[in-house]
């Protein structure tokens, strides 16, 4: 065992060194403490100075390792706050402010590479102003490192060639030091550097080169960011300016059609109108009476219809029927009734309806009609002698009710074996006579008055609408109002398919008497 | 409306119809049926037990497409017409150019392929 003068070492007090050894596990302890044990020589004196060379050396680590960790958590606030900024211009400001701060340093640049130009460039604040800055991608320090990537660090801007000094003589700003990183975004390309300037508490330090390299990457984040930010912003600016012009024109457009629809309404009543004024008046004196109802299925129908006096002794009564409805057969009726009105067809004897059906025949091919034939019936009546003579084209018989005070009438049926006008040229056609007997109603109608839908594959039988025809109306009502009702009231979609067209005609004088 | 083509070859064209032969009915199958009828210039038979309704713009078809059927000395014969659709036929008075026919022997007879 080695011993020392004037040591005894069993007898030597090791507590305070216990104790110390007991602080330094917890933290607590302050190795001044042992400054006068450390002082004695030999081993206490030794283990004294070890164990305050091992406090100060744990402190200092302690002490790294708390800067290290409020860095780490400074970055993590920074990074958020770059984060939440997505404008360029705001965000750029930031940046600088922020190395700024994070270095303790005076100033701070962002310089931004322009891949077009090949520049780098940047926002200063010249005086009053701010004013941006361009200098070819190579030049200076920023330039160097942009070239390069690698951290540049000058403790003497002014001894180092590569500093510019015109950015000084412009600001009045003196430079002394300057720490420059490369920013590099996520695919490794360099977009910018970043530059901070005189650092307050002397010249940027190895950690220094780290931190800023660290906000540097995280800068180049944000910036991506803001980017993207800033293409969405403008893609969309671009795509609602594009969709509000076509929204703009759409509008122009609807408006447009709509002035057009409404114009065309408007025309097409006026068509209607003029196609109603062209039907006679009902006849309501008078040995001959007659009432109609004309109720196109669309505001142009393809039915129309007429009488008049031929001569003194001859009333001439027609219904025609188009096929199909709208403007086109609308057209084609009223041609129609202008021709029989004004009795314009050559060599026929309007009182003979086999030669009428004949001429029209002839005069309106379906092939020059836009393949639209009609159908017709036609009847002149004699008050006379009371005959009637009729010839019917492919038209549905007319309805001869014969009066009879109590009961319902039978109904005799007017037709003849001829089929519709303007289908088949030069073919005769065949009239009938009949004589009255007596006062009688007659119907001459379309088949829209018959043809009434009144299920899913239903429809009223013929029969059913002559029976409901023969029935004398109440005093004060019409035969043919009641018709219309139970029509609408039958209908299985309570609309009329077709054109409902109906004339009644009663022949009240009797005997030879001239109406 | 629905137009199906039975049979088209050089002796018949056989065509089946099922719907409402009105306005709208007919200009859907309106090309179509022109082309297998018109165009094509055979004896037609054309089955309409299906057809439920006919208009004058549905008999306007059928009489366009026999017109020209006619025009090249063949016929046309409407099978199993609905009583509804025989009677617009009939007051039409077209049946002695759209020829109707209640079983096929009639039908072939009348189309002169017995």
């Amino acid at each position: 065992m080695v011993s020392y003068p004037g040591q005894n070492l069993h007898e030597t007090n090791f507590e305070p060194l216990l104790e110390a050894a007991g602080a330094m596990q917890t933290g607590t302890f302050d190795p001044a403490r042992l400054d006068d044990l450390a002082e004695r020589p030999g081993p206490m004196g030794q283990l004294a100075q070890a164990l305050q060379k091992m406090a100060r050396g744990i402190s200092e680590r302690e002490e790294r390792l708390r800067r290290d960790c409020e860095g780490e958590a400074q970055l993590l606030e920074i990074t958020n706050d770059l984060a939440s900024e997505l404008n360029l211009g705001p965000l750029l400001k930031k940046i600088m402010e922020t190395a700024q701060r994070l270095l303790d340093a005076e100033r701070s640049t962002l310089f931004m590479y322009d891949e077009k130009t090949d520049e780098l460039w940047s926002h200063l604040a010249l005086g009053l102003e701010i004013q941006e800055i361009r200098f070819p991608a190579g030049m200076g320090i920023a330039g160097a490192v942009f070239s390069t990537g690698d951290t540049i660090n000058i403790t003497d801007a002014y001894k180092d060639e590569r500093f510019n000094k015109d950015f000084d003589k412009e600001t009045g700003f003196r430079t002394r030091s300057t720490l420059t990183v490369p920013v590099i975004n996520k695919d490794g390309v360099k977009i910018g550097v970043l530059q901070v300037l005189n650092k307050r508490t002397g010249p940027f330090s190895p950690a220094d080169e780290k931190r800023l390299r660290a906000f540097a990457s995280q800068v180049s984040i944000a910036l991506e960011n803001a980017q993207i930010h800033d293409n969405l912003e403008k893609k969309v600016s671009e795509r609602t300016k594009d969709l509000r012009l076509a929204n703009d024109l759409l509008k122009e457009e609807i408006q447009e059609r709509r002035r057009t629809q409404e114009k065309l309404v408007s025309e097409l009543s006026e068509a209607a109108e003029y196609v109603k004024k062209l039907l006679p008046a009902p006849v309501e004196e008078g040995p001959i009476r007659i009432d109609w109802r004309f109720i196109p299925s669309t505001s142009l129908g393809g039915d129309s219809f007429g009488y008049h006096w031929l001569d003194r002794d001859h009333f001439a009564f027609y219904l025609v029927d188009v096929c199909g409805h709208g403007v086109g057969a609308a057209l084609l009726a009223v041609s129609i009734l202008n021709v029989l009105r004004s009795q314009s067809l050559p060599v026929v004897d309007f009182k003979d309806p086999s030669q009428v059906l004949g001429g029209l025949n002839n005069a309106f091919p379906m092939e020059k009609h836009n393949f639209m034939y009609f159908t017709i019936w036609y009847g002149v009546y004699n008050p006379i002698n009371h005959q009637l003579k009729y010839a019917g084209g492919g038209h549905p018989p007319a309805l001869l009710f014969q009066e009879s005070p109590s009961t319902a009438s039978s109904a005799v049926q007017l037709e003849t074996a001829n089929t519709f006008i303007g289908g088949i040229p030069n073919i005769v056609y065949e009239s009938k006579a009949m004589t009255f007997e007596g006062p009688g109603r007659l119907y001459v109608f379309s088949d829209g008055v018959f043809e009434i839908k009144t299920g899913e594959k239903d429809w009223w039988a013929f029969s059913d609408f002559v029976a409901f025809l023969s029935k004398p109306a109440p005093e004060g009502l019409s035969e043919i109002d009641l018709l219309f009702d139970h029509v609408q009231s039958i209908s299985h979609s309570g609309l009329l398919d077709d054109d409902f067209s109906i004339m009644e005609i009663r022949f009240e004088s009797f005997p030879g008497e001239r109406p | 409306m629905e137009l199906k083509i039975i049979r088209a070859d050089d002796q018949l064209t056989h065509l089946a119809l099922s719907g409402e032969l009105n306005v709208e009915g007919t200009t859907q199958i309106e090309k179509e049926f022109l082309k297998y009828t018109a165009e094509r210039q055979k004896p037609t038979l054309v089955d309409m037990s299906e057809v439920w309704f006919l208009s004058s713009f549905g008999i306007r078809l059928l009489f366009m497409s026999v017109k020209a059927l006619m025009a090249v000395g063949v016929k046309m014969v409407a099978l199993h017409p609905q009583p509804m659709v025989e009677e617009s036929l009939r007051m039409v008075h077209l049946t002695d150019v759209i020829h109707i026919a209640h079983d096929s022997e009639e039908a072939f007879k009348l189309l002169g392929l017995e």
